[in-house]
């Protein structure tokens, strides 16, 4: 299992399409995916969980991945935040 | 939003006379005008069976559930292979995922298999804990997003048997509704609808930012309208300025008619005439930019190849500072919207709000129109000046000559000269901390203000443009409020007096070498247009919807006949004589 932090960065925070963007691409690894904040735990394949997050820009999460290809799978999502979710919004 | 009851009756024609006209001020929230049939929709919830089920049953009932969310996924894809926009297929594309989500099929299948609900009931369950959370969250935009979920939830249960909503007939005008989904948008822009009333919902709504993706006109927050208008009943909606006319007498459906979008050609028609220079028939060329308000509307800028926005109105971006409440958020909206518009000149009007038919501040004015409005309003609130032109100053230093700065409502010099003073300031500060800044940028005033057109010559010396703000300046002029159905009849843009007014200012405007450009209503009309160029001039903007028609006529006359054609007008005494002579004008194609 591995664990990381990232900060939101994108204006409109975790909005429905950003929030599809994650969902489609952590739905692509075999890893199960959880993200944290505030003590909550969702699931990061769920697009309505991610939703109930209401992250706005600069809002902290740590994300968890856990199974066979988590690396990669991490690598994949934590570069998708961080890039503010270009490709999908635009 | 206030509403105003008027009794109207129209001698000239008895088809409009026997019921009142009524107008709505709501919240423009997709530009264009449109015409029409009103469907008034009360959206029902749908009635759930309740009670428990039997052991045996669960397994039937748990097919019912997938076999609900397979057709609603079939429907929604089907959907999303007609749709042409980035915006609204990313918008499918989200709402996809929320029908595929596993959680909520979780949900549903363990409210079936542990709590014996039937699959309806399951369904319902399972949703409402998701928006009681999302209605729960302090984020504004959240909260516009929840008629999606209640749309999906619908439709699931509508297709697990519930029993169903009454659906729209397949010819709809304008559809009138409390809210409206975005996938229903996106039904009924497939069924040649002409437009979309909602009485709540805001601006930031994705339905609205479906249809202004597609070019539908919208107004939102047009509070009362449920209950003013009744099926059937005629309506006018001016997507341009959020305003609603139940019963529209006939110089409202005039005007509206007028300025509604070109449905008499095809799509591929207007890219055709859209592609060709714009030059007149005899080589002369002339420039046509876009009015613009929110990003949605930028692919129809590029498909009809406008030469940048003529007016970025921000006042979407005050009234919405949830969004854009840092300076860095509008720096972002600004970026967006040179990112997309190649190297051609983006005009920024700062914002013009204030008084309390501008929604934007709680002091109320018993004469909004006449008060603190515009750069008054942005003198005393100095805060909310700075921030603005901070973003705007971020963004043409990384765009240099291409941000051009418009200031509204100004009605003294002493107004150029602090906002010149609060330019400078600015520039000075962000050079300090290193920051690219444009040093000639353009600063210019909106002529609306007669006062300020006839002194045009003490403000031309102050000033890099002028902009002529056709809306306010007649309204101003003719002491007309245009949104008082007794006396509506009265304003018309094409008023002599007008016409001396914006003559009056293009000359002085060229005697002092400043560049004079046109945006309001008047430059949407064609051979208005025309007129406007033959007076020389330098650039129209327009309602991107409204570019086709106008360019068509353009393209075929000549520079001479459109300066005969100014100096004509200058000859009418009245309205009805302005009528005449364009009609006239526009008939005669082969004059000269």
């Amino acid at each position: 299992m591995i664990k990381q932090k990232v900060v939101i960065v994108n204006d409109a925070g975790l909005h429905a399409r950003p929030a599809a963007a994650l969902v489609k691409c952590s739905s692509r690894f075999k890893s199960d995916f959880f993200i944290h904040r505030y003590g909550h735990r969702i699931n990061g394949k769920s697009i309505l969980g991610v939703l109930t997050l209401a992250a706005e820009q600069g809002a902290e999460l740590e994300l968890e991945v856990d199974g066979p290809d988590e690396k990669k799978a991490m690598e994949a999502i934590d570069e998708l935040i961080g890039n503010g979710f270009e490709e999908a919004l635009s | 939003m206030d509403l105003k009851k008027h009794y109207h009756r129209d001698m000239s024609e008895q088809e409009a006379s026997t019921k009142e006209e009524v107008v709505i001020q709501g919240v423009p929230a997709s530009p264009g005008m449109a015409i029409g049939k009103a469907y008034v929709y009360h959206k029902k919830t749908p009635e759930i069976e309740d009670g428990r089920i039997e052991e045996e049953e669960i397994s039937a009932q748990i097919q019912i559930f997938l076999n609900a969310r397979k057709h609603l996924k079939k429907q929604w894809q089907k959907l999303l292979a007609k749709e042409k926009t980035k915006q609204s297929k990313a918008i499918l594309t989200a709402q996809i995922a929320i029908i595929d989500d596993p959680d909520l099929a979780d949900q549903i299948k363990s409210n079936i298999k542990d709590k014996q609900y039937g699959a309806q009931q399951a369904i319902d369950k399972a949703f409402a804990k998701y928006i009681d959370k999302l209605s729960k969250t302090d984020n504004a935009m959240m909260a516009d997003r929840l008629i999606d979920l209640s749309d999906i939830r619908d439709r699931l249960l509508e297709a697990a048997g519930t029993k169903s909503v009454p659906s729209f007939s397949k010819n709809v005008d304008i559809l009138v509704s409390k809210e409206i989904s975005p996938r229903e948008v996106i039904q009924l822009s497939h069924q040649n609808i002409k437009g979309f009333i909602m009485e709540q919902g805001g601006n930031t709504s994705h339905a609205a930012i479906i249809a202004r993706s597609v070019g539908i006109p919208a107004v939102v927050g047009a509070k009362g309208v449920m209950e003013q208008l009744k099926s059937e009943a005629t309506v006018c909606l001016d997507g341009d300025r959020g305003l609603i006319s139940i019963n529209p007498s006939t110089q409202t459906r005039k005007r509206v008619e007028q300025l509604r979008g070109d449905d008499t050609h095809t799509l591929e028609e207007q890219l055709t005439i859209c592609r060709q220079p714009s030059r007149t028939n005899d080589g002369t060329p002339f420039t046509i930019r876009a009015n613009v308000e929110f990003p949605e509307e930028l692919e129809k800028v590029q498909q009809f190849r406008a030469k940048g926005i003529g007016l970025l109105r921000t006042e979407s971006v005050y009234l919405n500072q949830e969004q854009f409440g840092s300076v860095q958020k509008q720096t972002a909206f600004y970026e967006k919207m040179l990112a997309q518009t190649e190297d051609h000149p983006v005009v920024i009007r700062l914002f013009d709000v204030g008084g309390d038919k501008f929604q934007g501040t709680k002091i109320s004015e018993s004469n909004p129109y006449l008060g603190w409005r515009g750069i008054r309003m942005l003198l005393d609130e100095r805060s909310i000046l700075r921030d603005q032109l901070k973003a705007i100053l971020i963004t043409a230093g990384q765009h240099p000559g291409r941000i051009k700065l418009l200031v509204p409502m100004v009605s003294t010099v002493d107004e150029i000269t602090e906002v010149k003073k609060e330019v400078k300031k600015c520039q000075q500060n962000l050079a300090g901390i290193g920051m690219a800044i444009d040093q000639d940028i353009s600063i210019g005033i909106m002529v609306e203000i007669p006062s300020v057109a006839i002194g045009a010559a003490s403000f031309a010396d102050q000033v890099d443009f002028f902009s002529i703000g056709t809306n306010d300046l007649t309204q101003y002029l003719l002491a007309v409020d245009r949104g008082n159905a007794l006396i509506s009849k009265l304003y018309n843009q094409a008023h002599p007096a007008v016409w001396k007014l914006i003559n009056h200012t293009v000359e002085v405007a060229q005697k002092n070498a400043i560049m004079v450009d046109v945006c309001g209503e008047l430059a949407a009309d064609p051979v208005a247009a025309a007129c406007l160029l033959g007076m020389g001039v330098s650039s129209l903007s327009m309602s991107p919807i409204r570019i086709p028609g106008v360019k068509k006529l353009l393209l075929n006359r000549s520079a001479d006949e459109m300066k005969e054609l100014a100096k004509q007008v200058q000859l009418c005494v009245n309205v009805k004589e302005v009528e005449a002579l364009f009609n006239k004008w526009e008939d005669n194609i082969n004059h000269v």
